[in-house]
C-alpha cells in the first residue's frame, strides 16, 4: 500500500459539535471498504466508552483510507476525525498540524456556530486548504441556501462551491474523496532526507509500551532503525511501524508525507511528549519541528486517590493518561484530610469529567476531586501579587489588599424566543449584557461579560436547560476584574475538611454553603453518633445540617426466591463503602465530595 | 435420596395490579390455559427422580385466578415431576376477591393443605389506597370459607406502614386478624418499589411515606402484641401460632437450601447456581412451545456471595445464623472473619451469640439492614 507522495492526502474533518464529523468519517470508511459490514458500527472512530455513552468525540482519531479516484490513480487518504466540543480544541489543533487540508462541516439546519468559527481560525493558522461541506441536507429543516450565505459571509469561503452531503444517507459523500484528491495539496517532503517526524499524539499499550503517533515530514523510518527523540535524546530501536486502519496495520516503512505509528518498546513513559520530533540516531535532522503551543487550562482541581496507598498508582495513571491527553497538566499537591494527590489543570469542566472518568475506567482508580476553581489574582497589603487557584493557599483575608477574578466575553447564539430566559440566567451569574444583534430574522447573538468562575460552576448546564439545547455558547478569556472573594470552609463533626473548601463570591457564599451542606447530609451515611455538617467563612458558621445517628432501617418486605436482587443491592452498597474516606471519626464517601462539586444543580 | 426439596410455582396473573406491587403478573386472564400447558412442559423438561418434594408453594400473582380444574392439572404434573414426601406441605396464596362458591373446598380436596390469604387489611379505605380488588367483607368471608372448607393451616397477609397509619389503626387490623385464630400471620411493611404506580405517585409528591421511625415503631409494636397473644415472631415479617405452623417452604429461602421454581420470573437455586425464567408470560409460553427452557439468566454464586446471602437471610430469622454451618463455607472461624462486628452488635444490646447461633433480638431487628451491611463489609 505504498504510494508516491503526490498520491497522499492528509486532512482533518472539523466542525462545531454534532455537525456530523464522525458520521461522515463512517461513510468514508465504508466507501474505502477497510472494515467488514459485520465489524462496522456507527461513529466507528468514537472508540472510547465515554465517547459512545455521551455521543461525542473526545479524541482525534486517524484512519488511512485507500481510494481509487476517478482519474484511475490510487491514493492514500489520511483522515483525522476531530472533536467539536470547545474543551477538546487542543486535540483539533494538533491534528491540524499534521494535515495539508481540512473539510469544514456545516450542519444545514444549524448553520455556522461558535466552534465552526473557532476551528476555521485554527485551520487558517496552519495554512490549510479549507473545503466547506454542507452536511445533513436530508433533514426536513435543512436550509441549504442559508447555509451557503453563512459560509460566504461568516467564513469568507465560497458557499456555492461547498459540497452538499448527507453523512447519514451517504448522499454526495463520494465527492468528498474526489475533493480531497483534487482540491487538497499533496504533502511536500523528501523521503531521502534525514528523518523528521512530529509526534502529534500517543497512547500506552500494556504489552508494547508507548505507541507514538507521527506525521513524517522528511525521511523514512522502518523496523530496526534506531530512533532518537530530539527533546531528551533518548534512543530506541524500532519494532514496528504502520498505519491506522481502525486496527494497527504494520507496514515495511513510513515515508515522508505519511501519518502512522511507531512501536519501539518504549517503557519509560516520560520519554515521549507531544510536539517532540523523532529522528534517526545515526543521521539526525538538524531542526526540531515547531511543536505545539502549551495548553491553557482554565479550571483547576485537586485529585486524591480514595485509598491513600494508591498514590503511586495515581501518579503512573496520570502519566500514562497524559500520553493520550496532551492537554492535561498536573503537579503534586497535599491535603490534611486526603493525603497526597495532584493539582490538575483542565481546559473546561467537561474535560475535568472526562479525565476523572478515564482514570477510573482505564486505570481502575477511585478518585476524590476538590471543588473546581479558576485562577484568582491576589494583591497583598505589601503590594505583592500572586495567582491562586487553590483554596488551601488562600491568604488570611487581613493580608489581602484586593482580589481580581478572570472574566470572559461570552457569545451566546439562540433562537430569539429564549432571549428573556438567557438574560435571566446571565444576570443570576453576575453577568453584564454588553450587546446583542439579530443574525437572521429569529436567531440572535447576545454578548455578555461573565466571571469565568460562574461558567465553571453551573452556568453552562443552566443555559442548556433554559434554551432546551438550542443555545450555542462560546467564550474567550477577557482579562481580570476586581471582585469580592471569600473562602468557604466546611466542617464535618467539628473538623474542617480542607478538600471541601471553595473560593466563592461573597454574594453567593450563603447559598452555596446551604446547598453543599444539604448535599453532604444526603451523602454521608448515618454513623454511630450525630454528625454536624457546617459551612463557615472564617470562624463564622453560615449554614448547618445534621446527620442523625442510625436510622431504623428494617425492611420487612417479602421477596420470595428473588434473592439475587437483594444481594446485588448489598454488593453495590459495599462497593460504595470501599470508596469512603475517614475524616476524623467520620466516614465520608467519595460521592459526598463529588456532590459538593456539583451542588449548584 | 438427598434432602427433601421445595418447589415454587409462580402463577403470573392478577385480576388487577395493586398499586405497590412489583411481583411479575399480568391481568390478561385469557392466557391461563396456555400458561398451564407451558408450566406442565417446563416440569417435564426439568423433571428429576433423585430428590423428593416436601413443600410446594403456589405464589404469584394470584394463584386463585386459576380454576380448580387447572390446579388439578398442575398438581398431577408435579407428581410426575418428582417423587413427593408423605409429609407434603402445599401452600396456596389466594386473593379474597377470587375465592367464591366452592373454590376453597375444591382446592382443599386436591391436596392443598395450607392457605395464605392476601387480606392486607380489614379497613376498606386502606384496601382502596393499596389498590386491592377486594373489600373487608370479602376478606372475612374468605377466612370463614377457608375453615369451613376444612383448612387447618391458614395464614393471612397484612400490610402496615401506610401513610398516616397510627398504632391504634394498625392494632384494629391485627385484632380482627387474630379473631380468626389463624395458624400463621405475615405482616409486611409497605415499601415503595421503583416503577410501581405507588412509587411514581410518591415521586410526584402525591403520597408522603410514613417516617422510618414510625414504621419501626409499628414493627416493634406488632411483635410485642402478637407475642402477648402467643404468636411466635420467627422471621422479620412472619408469626406462627406453634412451631409446626411456620412456613416450611419459606424457611428454605432463609436457610439457603436449594429450591426449584417454575413459571415466569421464578427463581431456582441449587446451592451454587441460581437461575431465573423470563419475566414475561408470552415469552415463557413461546419458549416452552419450542420445548426450550424459558431461562432468562443464571448466575454462579462465588463463595463470598453465598456467605453474603447466608448473612442477609439468616439474620432475618430470630433463630439466626448457624455459626458452624457458616464457618464450613467460609473456611475460617466466625470471630476471625467478622472481627469486632458481633461484639459491636452485642454492646448495642441488639443481639449476640447463643447456642452456636448468632441472632438479633427485636431491638436489633429494627436495624437489620445496618447490621447486615456491617457483616457484609467483612466478607472478602
Ligand atoms: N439527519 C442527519 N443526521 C446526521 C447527519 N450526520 C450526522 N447526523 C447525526 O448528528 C448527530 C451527531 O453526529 P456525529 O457524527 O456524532 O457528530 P460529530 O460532529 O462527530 O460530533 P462531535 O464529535 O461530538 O463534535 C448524530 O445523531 C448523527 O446521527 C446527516 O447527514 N443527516
Ligand atoms: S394481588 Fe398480589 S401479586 Fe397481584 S398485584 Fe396485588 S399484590 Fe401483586
Ligand atoms: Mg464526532
Amino acid at each position: 500500500m505504498s504510494v508516491k507522495i503526490e498520491n497522499i492526502r492528509n486532512f482533518s474533518i472539523i466542525a462545531h459539535i454534532d455537525h456530523g464529523k464522525s458520521t461522515l468519517s463512517d461513510r468514508l470508511i465504508q466507501l474505502a471498504e477497510i472494515v467488514s459490514d459485520r465489524d462496522f458500527k456507527d461513529q466507528m472512530l468514537d472508540s472510547m466508552d465515554i465517547e459512545r455513552e455521551r455521543g461525542i468525540t473526545i479524541k482525534s482519531q486517524t484512519v488511512t483510507l485507500p481510494y481509487t479516484a476517478a482519474d484511475g490513480e490510487t491514493y492514500l487518504l489520511n483522515l483525522i476525525d476531530t472533536p467539536g466540543h470547545v474543551d477538546f480544541s487542543y486535540e483539533v489543533s494538533r491534528a491540524l498540524a499534521s494535515c495539508e487540508g481540512a473539510f469544514l462541516l456545516v450542519d444545514a439546519s444549524q448553520g455556522v456556530e461558535a466552534q465552526t468559527l473557532a476551528n476555521i481560525y485554527l485551520a487558517m493558522e496552519h495554512d490549510l486548504e479549507i473545503v466547506p461541506v454542507i452536511n445533513k441536507i436530508d433533514l426536513p429543516s435543512a436550509e441549504i441556501e442559508w447555509a451557503k450565505d453563512q459560509i460566504d459571509e461568516d467564513l469568507g469561503l465560497d458557499g456555492d462551491s461547498a459540497l452538499q452531503v448527507s453523512a447519514k444517507t451517504g448522499q454526495g459523500v463520494e465527492a468528498v474523496f474526489e475533493a480531497a484528491v483534487n482540491l487538497m495539496p499533496s504533502p511536500e517532503g523528501d523521503s531521502n532526507a534525514p528523518l523528521q517526524a512530529l509526534i502529534f499524539d500517543s497512547h500506552y499499550d500494556p504489552y508494547r509500551g508507548t505507541i507514538v503517533h507521527v506525521r513524517i515530514f522528511h525521511g523514512t523510518i522502518k523496523k530496526g532503525d534506531k530512533i532518537s527523540f530530539l527533546s531528551n535524546n533518548s534512543q530506541y530501536k524500532v519494532e514496528e511501524v504502520g498505519l491506522f486502519q481502525i486496527v494497527r496495520k504494520p507496514m515495511d516503512k513510513l515515508e515522508a508525507g505519511q501519518v502512522g505509528y511507531i512501536i519501539a518498546g518504549i517503557k519509560t513513559i516520560r520519554d515521549v511528549s507531544c510536539g517532540d520530533t523523532v529522528t534517526l540516531a545515526e543521521n539526525p535532522c538538524v531542526q526540531p519541528m515547531p511543536g505545539f503551543r502549551e495548553p491553557n487550562p482554565v479550571v483547576f482541581s485537586s485529585m486524591y486517590p480514595v485509598a491513600s496507598d494508591d498514590y503511586a498508582e495515581l501518579t503512573e495513571a496520570l502519566e500514562k493518561l497524559k500520553l493520550n491527553d496532551a492537554s492535561l497538566i498536573f503537579e503534586k499537591d497535599a491535603s490534611a484530610a486526603l493525603g497526597f494527590g495532584y493539582r490538575c489543570g483542565f481546559l473546561g469542566l467537561l474535560h475535568l469529567e472526562v479525565v476523572q472518568e478515564r482514570l477510573e475506567r482505564e486505570y481502575d482508580i477511585s478518585l476524590i476531586l476538590t471543588s473546581p476553581s479558576v485562577q484568582y489574582e491576589i494583591t497583598r497589603s505589601d503590594g505583592t501579587v500572586e495567582i491562586i487557584d487553590n483554596p488551601a493557599l488562600y491568604p488570611d483575608p487581613m493580608e489581602i489588599e484586593k482580589t481580581r477574578e478572570p472574566f470572559i466575553k461570552a457569545a451566546i447564539i439562540i433562537p430569539d424566543r429564549y432571549m428573556g430566559a438567557v438574560m435571566q440566567v446571565c444576570l443570576e451569574h453576575r453577568g453584564v449584557s454588553t450587546n446583542y444583534q439579530y443574525l437572521t430574522s429569529n436567531r440572535i447573538e447576545m454578548k455578555f461579560d461573565l466571571p469565568l468562575a460562574e461558567v465553571v460552576y453551573e452556568f453552562y448546564d443552566r443555559l442548556k436547560s433554559v434554551t432546551q439545547g438550542y443555545g450555542s455558547f462560546d467564550y474567550e478569556i477577557a482579562g481580570y476584574q476586581e471582585t469580592d472573594l471569600v473562602k468557604l470552609d466546611f466542617l464535618v463533626n467539628g473538623e474542617r475538611v480542607d478538600a471541601l473548601s471553595q473560593l466563592v463570591h461573597r454574594d453567593k457564599a450563603v447559598d452555596r454553603a446551604r446547598n453543599a451542606c444539604k448535599q453532604l447530609r444526603e451523602e454521608i451515611p448515618r454513623q454511630m453518633f450525630k454528625i454536624a455538617i457546617q459551612g463557615a467563612i472564617g470562624g463564622k458558621i453560615i449554614s448547618r445540617e445534621t446527620v442523625s445517628a442510625y436510622r431504623k432501617d428494617v425492611t420487612a418486605k417479602c421477596y420470595g426466591g428473588d434473592i439475587s436482587r437483594k444481594r446485588k443491592l448489598l454488593e453495590k452498597q459495599k462497593k460504595g463503602k470501599k470508596r469512603m474516606k475517614m475524616v476524623g471519626a467520620v466516614e465520608i464517601p467519595q460521592s459526598a465530595f463529588l456532590s459538593v462539586l456539583k451542588s449548584g444543580k | 435420596m438427598s434432602e427433601p426439596h421445595g418447589l415454587y410455582v409462580h402463577v403470573p396473573f392478577c385480576v388487577k395490579k395493586c398499586a405497590y406491587c412489583d411481583f411479575y403478573s399480568t391481568s390478561d386472564l385469557t392466557l391461563t390455559n396456555s400458561f398451564v400447558a407451558a408450566l406442565l412442559k417446563e416440569m417435564k423438561l426439568r423433571s428429576f427422580k433423585d430428590r423428593c418434594i416436601d413443600t410446594i408453594y403456589f405464589g404469584g400473582g394470584t394463584p386463585s385466578v386459576l380454576t380448580a380444574r387447572q390446579m388439578e392439572r398442575i398438581l398431577s404434573g408435579i407428581h410426575d415431576f418428582a417423587p413427593v414426601s408423605p409429609l407434603l406441605e402445599v401452600t396456596m396464596e389466594v386473593n379474597p376477591g377470587t375465592v367464591g362458591g366452592t373454590y376453597l373446598a375444591d382446592v382443599y380436596s386436591l391436596g392443598v393443605n395450607r392457605l395464605n390469604i392476601g387480606v392486607q387489611s380489614f379497613g376498606d379505605e386502606k384496601l382502596k389506597f393499596l389498590g386491592r380488588i377486594h373489600n373487608s367483607e370479602d376478606a372475612v368471608k374468605a377466612l370463614e370459607d377457608a375453615r369451613r372448607a376444612g383448612f387447618e393451616n391458614i395464614g393471612l397477609d397484612l400490610m402496615f406502614g401506610v401513610p398516616h397509619e397510627m398504632p391504634e389503626q394498625w392494632r384494629k387490623d391485627m385484632d380482627t386478624a387474630f379473631s380468626f385464630l389463624p395458624e400463621h400471620l405475615s405482616c409486611y411493611m409497605l415499601t415503595y418499589e421503583p416503577d410501581t404506580p405507588l412509587d411514581n405517585t410518591r415521586r410526584a409528591g402525591g403520597v408522603i411515606p410514613l417516617e422510618d421511625e414510625k414504621v419501626a415503631d409499628l414493627f416493634t409494636f406488632t411483635s410485642r402484641y402478637a407475642g402477648q397473644l402467643g404468636y411466635d415472631h420467627y422471621e422479620v415479617s412472619n408469626f406462627a401460632k406453634k412451631k409446626s405452623c411456620q412456613s416450611r417452604h419459606n424457611k428454605k429461602y432463609w436457610s439457603g437450601v436449594p429450591y426449584t421454581g417454575f413459571g415466569p420470573a421464578a427463581h431456582s437455586f441449587d446451592g451454587t447456581t441460581r437461575f431465573w425464567n423470563h419475566r414475561d408470560v408470552i415469552k415463557y409460553i413461546h419458549h416452552l412451545e419450542k420445548a426450550e427452557l424459558p431461562v432468562l439468566e443464571q448466575e454462579f454464586l462465588t463463595r463470598e456471595q453465598v456467605l453474603m446471602e447466608r448473612v442477609m437471610l439468616g439474620l432475618r430469622t430470630f433463630e439466626g445464623l448457624d455459626i458452624s454451618a457458616f464457618e464450613q463455607i467460609a473456611g475460617q472461624p466466625f470471630e476471625q472473619q467478622f472481627q469486632a462486628v458481633p461484639g459491636r452488635v452485642e454492646e448495642l444490646g441488639w443481639g449476640g451469640i447463643s447456642q452456636g447461633r448468632f441472632s438479633l433480638n427485636l431491638g436489633g431487628m429494627v436495624y437489620l439492614d445496618t447490621v447486615v451491611e456491617w457483616f457484609v463489609e467483612k466478607i472478602v
